[in-house]
Order: C-alpha cells, then sequence, then structure tokens
C-alpha cells in the first residue's frame, strides 16, 4: 500500500527534473530582460526602464552610504585613528563593490554611470592615499622627535624633506577629492540624499591638510633653512630645466657640489618623492645632471632633491606633471582561426603610449587584457562566444599622469562553428588530445572495472553453492545459474556446511555461510530468479506459505538479530538457529522426495 | 519504506537539490551537473548495498554508475584538451 505513493512521490521529483533540465536546454526561458538586468557587469539599457521603479528603494541606501562613508572616514584620519581607518576604508571597498553590482539598477544614463562609478572609485584611492600619507606623517614626528634629541642634523634634515614630499602629496590629493565634488552632490541631489556629510568632509580634509602645512613649517624653521651641510664649506645645489612636464617627457636636473675635500664627487643621489631615482653623474663641465622619464608618476606636483654621500642635501625642487588626453583607435575587428583579431594603437597627442594595459571589453565585460609595444600598437586575438556582440577597447589609465580613453565600437556577428561543440575542428587532429582522451578513457574503463568488482573490506566471501547429497547438478545448469554478478562460483561443495562448527558459530562468516546455504539451496528447489539478490527477509517473504516457510522464516529472523541487530549469537539463540536451518533443510530435502 | 524507494527518493532529492542551487547561482551546466548526480548515486548505491545480498537493481545502478564513470573520464579529457587548446 506504501509502494504506490512512494513511486508517485518519486515519479514526480523525476519528471520535475526533467523540466528543469529541459528548461535548461531551452535556455531563453531562463534568460530576460528582468533577469539580465541582475547579471553581474552586464549591461542592457532595454532593461533598466522595467526594473527602476522597484530598486530604487534599495538604491538610495547605497548611494547614501557612499556620500557619508568618506566624512566618517576624513574625519578619522583627521582623529588619528588608524585602527579605525583601516575598518573604515574596507567598510567602504565593500559599499563600492555593491556600487559595482547593483548599479545597474538605477536610474541613470550610462555616462552618469560612468562618471559616478569613476568618481567613487577615484574618492576610494584618495582616501587609501590620505591614510597612508597621514599616517606617515605621525612617523615622521616621532622620528623627529627622536633624532633632535640625539641630534642627529642628516636624519632631520631628510624627515624634513620627506615632509615636504608629503605634504604636497597631501595638497594634491585635496585637489583631487574636490575635483569629484561635482560629481558625487549631482547625483546624490538625483535621489534626493543627503549631502551635508560629504560637504563636511571637504571642509575636515581642507584641515587635515592645514595641519600637515603648519607641521611643515614649523619643521622647517626648526631646521634652519632646510639644507643641512656636511660643512660649512660644502654646497650642493639643484635645479629643474623644465617644471612642466608631461607623459614621455624628461625631467631634467641639473646641479653643482662644492666641498672643501680635494676629492671630486662622481655621483649624487637624488630623489624625488623621498624615493631614490638614480644618480646625478658629473659632466665634463663639472655639473652634475640626471634626466628622467615620466611615465608612471601621478599628475601633480613632484618633489625633487639631491643627496650626497648621506650628509649633504640640496635644497628641494619641485615639478608639475601635467595630465595629456590620450587616444585609443581601434580597427574593425578581423575573424582569424576562430577568434577575433583586435588591434589598435594607443596614444597621446605627441608620443605613443608604451607598456600600457589595454582592456578588451565585450558586451561590457571584459575579455583579454593586453599591453600595447614600444610603437603604442596593441593586437589580440579573443575567443568570443557565438551571436551578436559590441566590442570596444578601454584604456583606464590607473597608474599613468593619462586622461582615460576608449575607442570606437564595433557591432560583430560571431557565427556558430561548422561543428557541434566539443568536436571542433583541430582539437582530435593534435595527437597529444588523442593521447589524453584514450588514456582517460582506458583509465575510467579500469576505475569502473574495479568499481564492478570491489567488495568491501571484512564483507563475506562469494555465496558457496551448497547441493543436497542426492542432487548433484551438471556443470551446464552450474554454468547457466542466474548468480548475481561479482559472485564467481566456487569448486561445489568445497564449503558445506558440515565446515561449521555447530558449537561455535561466529554472527559474522559463519552465520552469513549458512544463510548463504540456505538461500541457495531453497531458490534451486523453489525456482527463484536471481538467488544472490535476496535478502534475509525477501527469502522468508517468498517462503512464508509453503512448508518450509516456518523454519526459513524462524531462521532469518535469528540471523537478522544477529547479524544485523548486533545482538551475537546467544547459547539459546544458536539452537534455534541450527534447529531452523536443519528443519529448513530437510524439508527442501524432504521436496525432493 | 523499502530500501528501493528510500534509495530513489534520495537520488531525487539530491538531484533537484543540485539543480535548485545551480538555478539559484544562475550556472546551470550539464557537466557539473552530471558529476554531482554520479557522485550521488555513488554515495545511495554503497549505503544501499548488503553484505550479504545484492538486489537485482542495485547491480543494475552499479552498471549504470560504472558507465558513469567513463562517461565521467570522457569529460575529464575534453576540459583538458580545452585547456590545452587555449
Amino acid at each position: 500500500m506504501r509502494r504506490l505513493p512512494a513511486l508517485l512521490a518519486s515519479s514526480a521529483l523525476i519528471i520535475t527534473c526533467l523540466v528543469l533540465i529541459a528548461m535548461q536546454s531551452g535556455s531563453p526561458l531562463l534568460y530576460s530582460p528582468r533577469s539580465d538586468a541582475f547579471a553581474d557587469d552586464h549591461v542592457n539599457t532595454a532593461a533598466l526602464p522595467r526594473v527602476t521603479g522597484d530598486r530604487s528603494a534599495q538604491v538610495l541606501p547605497l548611494i547614501e552610504d557612499l556620500l557619508n562613508s568618506p566624512g566618517s572616514l576624513v574625519l578619522t584620519i583627521k582623529a588619528n585613528d588608524y585602527e579605525g581607518v583601516a575598518r573604515e576604508l574596507e567598510e567602504y571597498r565593500q559599499v563600492s563593490r555593491n556600487l559595482d553590482r547593483l548599479v545597474i539598477n538605477l536610474d541613470m544614463t550610462e555616462s552618469e554611470l560612468a562618471e559616478f562609478r569613476k568618481a567613487n572609485q577615484e574618492n576610494l584611492h584618495i582616501l587609501t592615499e590620505l591614510s597612508n600619507g597621514t599616517h606617515r606623517w605621525e612617523e615622521l614626528k616621532t622620528l623627529e622627535i627622536r633624532y633632535r634629541e640625539s641630534g642627529d642634523s642628516q636624519m632631520l634634515t631628510s624627515i624634513t624633506y620627506e615632509g615636504e614630499s608629503l605634504q604636497r602629496k597631501i595638497e594634491d590629493l585635496y585637489r583631487d577629492y574636490l575635483d569629484q565634488e561635482d560629481v558625487m552632490i549631482r547625483t546624490g541631489e538625483k535621489f534626493n540624499a543627503d549631502t551635508s556629510t560629504y560637504l563636511q568632509s571637504e571642509r575636515d580634509f581642507r584641515e587635515v591638510v592645514s595641519q600637515v602645512e603648519t607641521g611643515q613649517e614649523e619643521r622647517v624653521s626648526a631646521a634652519g633653512n632646510g639644507t643641512a651641510t656636511g660643512g660649512m664649506e660644502s654646497r650642493l645645489t639643484i635645479d629643474i630645466i623644465d617644471r612642466e612636464v608631461s607623459y614621455s617627457e624628461f625631467v631634467q636636473v641639473q646641479g653643482e657640489i662644492f666641498t672643501s675635500h680635494e676629492i671630486r664627487p662622481e655621483e649624487v643621489d637624488l630623489f624625488i618623492d623621498s624615493q631614490k631615482a638614480g644618480s646625478m653623474h658629473m659632466g665634463n663641465n663639472l655639473t652634475l645632471s640626471f634626466k628622467h622619464v615620466v611615465e608612471h608618476e601621478r599628475a601633480g606636483t613632484h618633489t625633487v632633491f639631491a643627496v650626497y654621500s648621506g650628509s649633504l642635501f640640496s635644497e628641494i625642487r619641485t615639478f608639475l606633471v601635467k595630465t595629456d588626453p590620450t587616444m585609443l583607435v581601434m580597427e574593425p575587428p578581423a575573424h582569424e582561426g576562430g577568434k577575433v583579431v583586435m588591434m589598435g594603437t594607443l596614444r597621446t597627442d605627441k608620443t605613443p603610449v608604451k607598456n600600457a594595459p589595454v582592456v578588451i571589453l565585450s558586451d561590457g565585460k571584459i575579455v583579454s587584457t593586453v599591453s600595447t609595444s614600444q610603437e603604442g600598437s596593441f593586437r589580440v586575438a579573443a575567443k568570443i562566444p557565438p551571436g551578436d556582440h559590441t566590442v570596444k577597447a578601454l584604456f583606464e589609465a590607473d597608474s599613468y599622469p593619462l586622461y582615460p580613453s576608449e575607442s570606437e565600437e564595433f557591432k560583430i556577428f560571431i557565427p556558430e562553428p561548422a561543428t557541434p561543440a566539443g568536436e571542433e575542428p583541430g582539437i582530435l587532429a593534435n595527437p597529444v588530445h588523442i593521447g589524453i582522451l584514450a588514456a582517460s578513457i582506458c583509465v575510467s574503463c579500469v576505475a569502473a572495472f574495479f568499481y564492478l568488482r570491489h567488495r568491501r573490506p571484512g564483507s563475506i566471501p562469494p555465496a558457496p553453492v551448497f547441493h543436497l547429497p542426492e542432487i548433484r547438478p551438471s556443470d551446464e545448469e552450474i554454468s547457466e545459474e542466474n548468480l548475481p554478478s561479482g559472485s564467481p562460483i566456487e569448486e561445489p561443495d568445497r564449503i558445506s556446511s558440515d565446515a561449521i562448527d555447530p558449537g561455535r558459530i561466529e554472527p559474522g562468516r559463519d552465520l552469513t555461510r549458512l544463510f548463504s546455504i540456505l538461500r541457495l539451496a531453497a531458490s534451486r528447489k523453489l525456482a527463484f530468479l536471481h538467488p544472490g539478490s535476496l535478502t534475509p527477509r525477501e527469502l522468508c517473504a517468498k517462503c512464508r506459505d509453503l512448508a518450509i516457510g516456518n523454519a526459513i522464516c524462524r531462521f532469518t529472523r535469528g540471523y537478522e538479530q544477529a547479524v544485523y541487530g548486533g545482538s551475537g549469537v546467544t547459547e539459546e539463540n544458536r539452537e534455534m538457529l541450527l534447529d531452523s536451518y536443519n528443519a529448513a533443510m530437510e524439508s527442501l530435502e524432504g521436496i525432493d522426495h | 519504506m523499502m530500501k528501493k524507494h528510500l534509495a530513489i527518493s534520495a537520488l531525487a532529492a539530491w538531484v533537484i537539490l543540485v539543480i535548485g542551487f545551480m538555478m539559484l547561482a544562475r550556472t546551470l551546466d550539464l557537466e557539473i551537473f552530471f558529476v554531482l548526480w554520479l557522485i550521488g548515486i555513488l554515495i545511495i548505491v554503497e549505503l544501499a548495498s548488503d553484505h550479504t545480498a545484492t538486489p537485482r537493481y542495485l547491480s543494475i545502478l552499479k552498471m549504470v554508475i560504472a558507465s558513469g564513470v567513463i562517461l565521467f573520464g570522457v569529460i575529464v579529457a575534453r576540459k583538458i584538451m580545452e585547456i590545452l587548446s587555449q
């Protein structure tokens, strides 16, 4: 009675599985503009209007978080709570990541979206740099006290110079932060979000900059004129030829050194933004010179100073790196060997951009990243799935004094491959691939064979064949026996119940052997199919209506208790088992007569 | 409930669970589905097996699993070839 509902329930579950798999096969059923709008990084402008209304309630808190996070962060930086800063920066990053996932649902045009995302990323970068800069600033203050107490004027000068560099960097960061105001405030007002926290963060940022400026002025005045020298007659001066430079231009530094020593110095170390940039060499005209190519410097003011022998410092000079626009030109994509080949060039007004990363986007998703050559050109062959796609190239200019740029968009159609999926021409033409396929199939065949043949550790050996003394089947009959797979027939009569000591029946091995003998004998006499597949309960059920049923069922009950129930073979149980076994075997013998 | 019905129900529940999670993750993949189904049926058959008796349906299921293992080998080979051809 219970079988039918179970079968019905199982059938229903299997049918549901098949329906779901069929839905997967007909993938358009699972693909709709609405679901498409939730896919990561997938831009479907047609889907936007449908999802705008009901998503705005979820988006508004995110916008508010993005406007409030910088305010709270700047305040924490101002309070010099660096553990708090690290925690809040991580939270800010998390919120920004949420923006990347949810921003598709905003009621914004694509350009507004890109602007807002860019401004937010820029703010995150600025505040991370501000956090690092102020942290270093505090360290310099501690070091300054220590060196002042020890009277180490060389290290004090070094700290003063690094402080100068940090000050200019923080001032640049402030200017960059102000540049983001327009986009951030406009977006906030569009969603009626409170923008006062963001505006307050700008004032707090200004205070941080003022603190740094004041601290640096005090430090410079305490250090005298800012240039410590190794001796009264020694002097090191530097000058920058062109103080405003762009990408790929040279910062040309020239200097002079006068020392009281007779030995003329050959090399003087030059530092840009407190990092050693190289060495200035003495030329024939007794002046030092150094050329530095601007490539990865951020746009803004940078500091330069020179140090000789760790003790003679030059004055600090500055130069300005300007941001140049870039042009990314991509040629129409071409098909080549099953891939889409895209090539183009990246350059500024004057020069190619070398070794710069260019991202190839297909329908807004990154399909490849390539670096430009020394001539600013790039070529990439990307594998794009069949169908209609829009591709373009993008230069993000993260670490360059350059504006980002993107190429013209191209619509391409990738045809379905001529051969079915998985049988691409060329795959099986490769001998290595054939070898891999053959090896894999061989290994899996061997694994399948051993799986079918394996026996669990501690399992019972194959069921023995027992024959009553008078009846011994012919070899043909034995071979026709429908035994389960994996149960080889052993020598008939080699294993019999006589080998079992009735006084020492063990529940694992001996009892199972008795059961196997009984099952096989019953199956043979009563013409049961597949004797090896009968469980004790099934054997009992099949024999219940027969004369031998009582004895067999008694035996199987005791067998189940001893083997499955774990009760073991007690004295009383043993008697009962042997009695019922003998009774059943005698009855089976009686059937023949 | 009989062991056979328990095994069928458990396998169906496992398959439904796998498909459900795949749909939630929006990554319906027949190869992954096949591998997870194979793992499920392997575990269920091992749990349902007996020391003394191997019911007919379990013998058939074991043959199905052996075929699945061979198919799994083909899938692995295809994946390796895809990676090598990239």
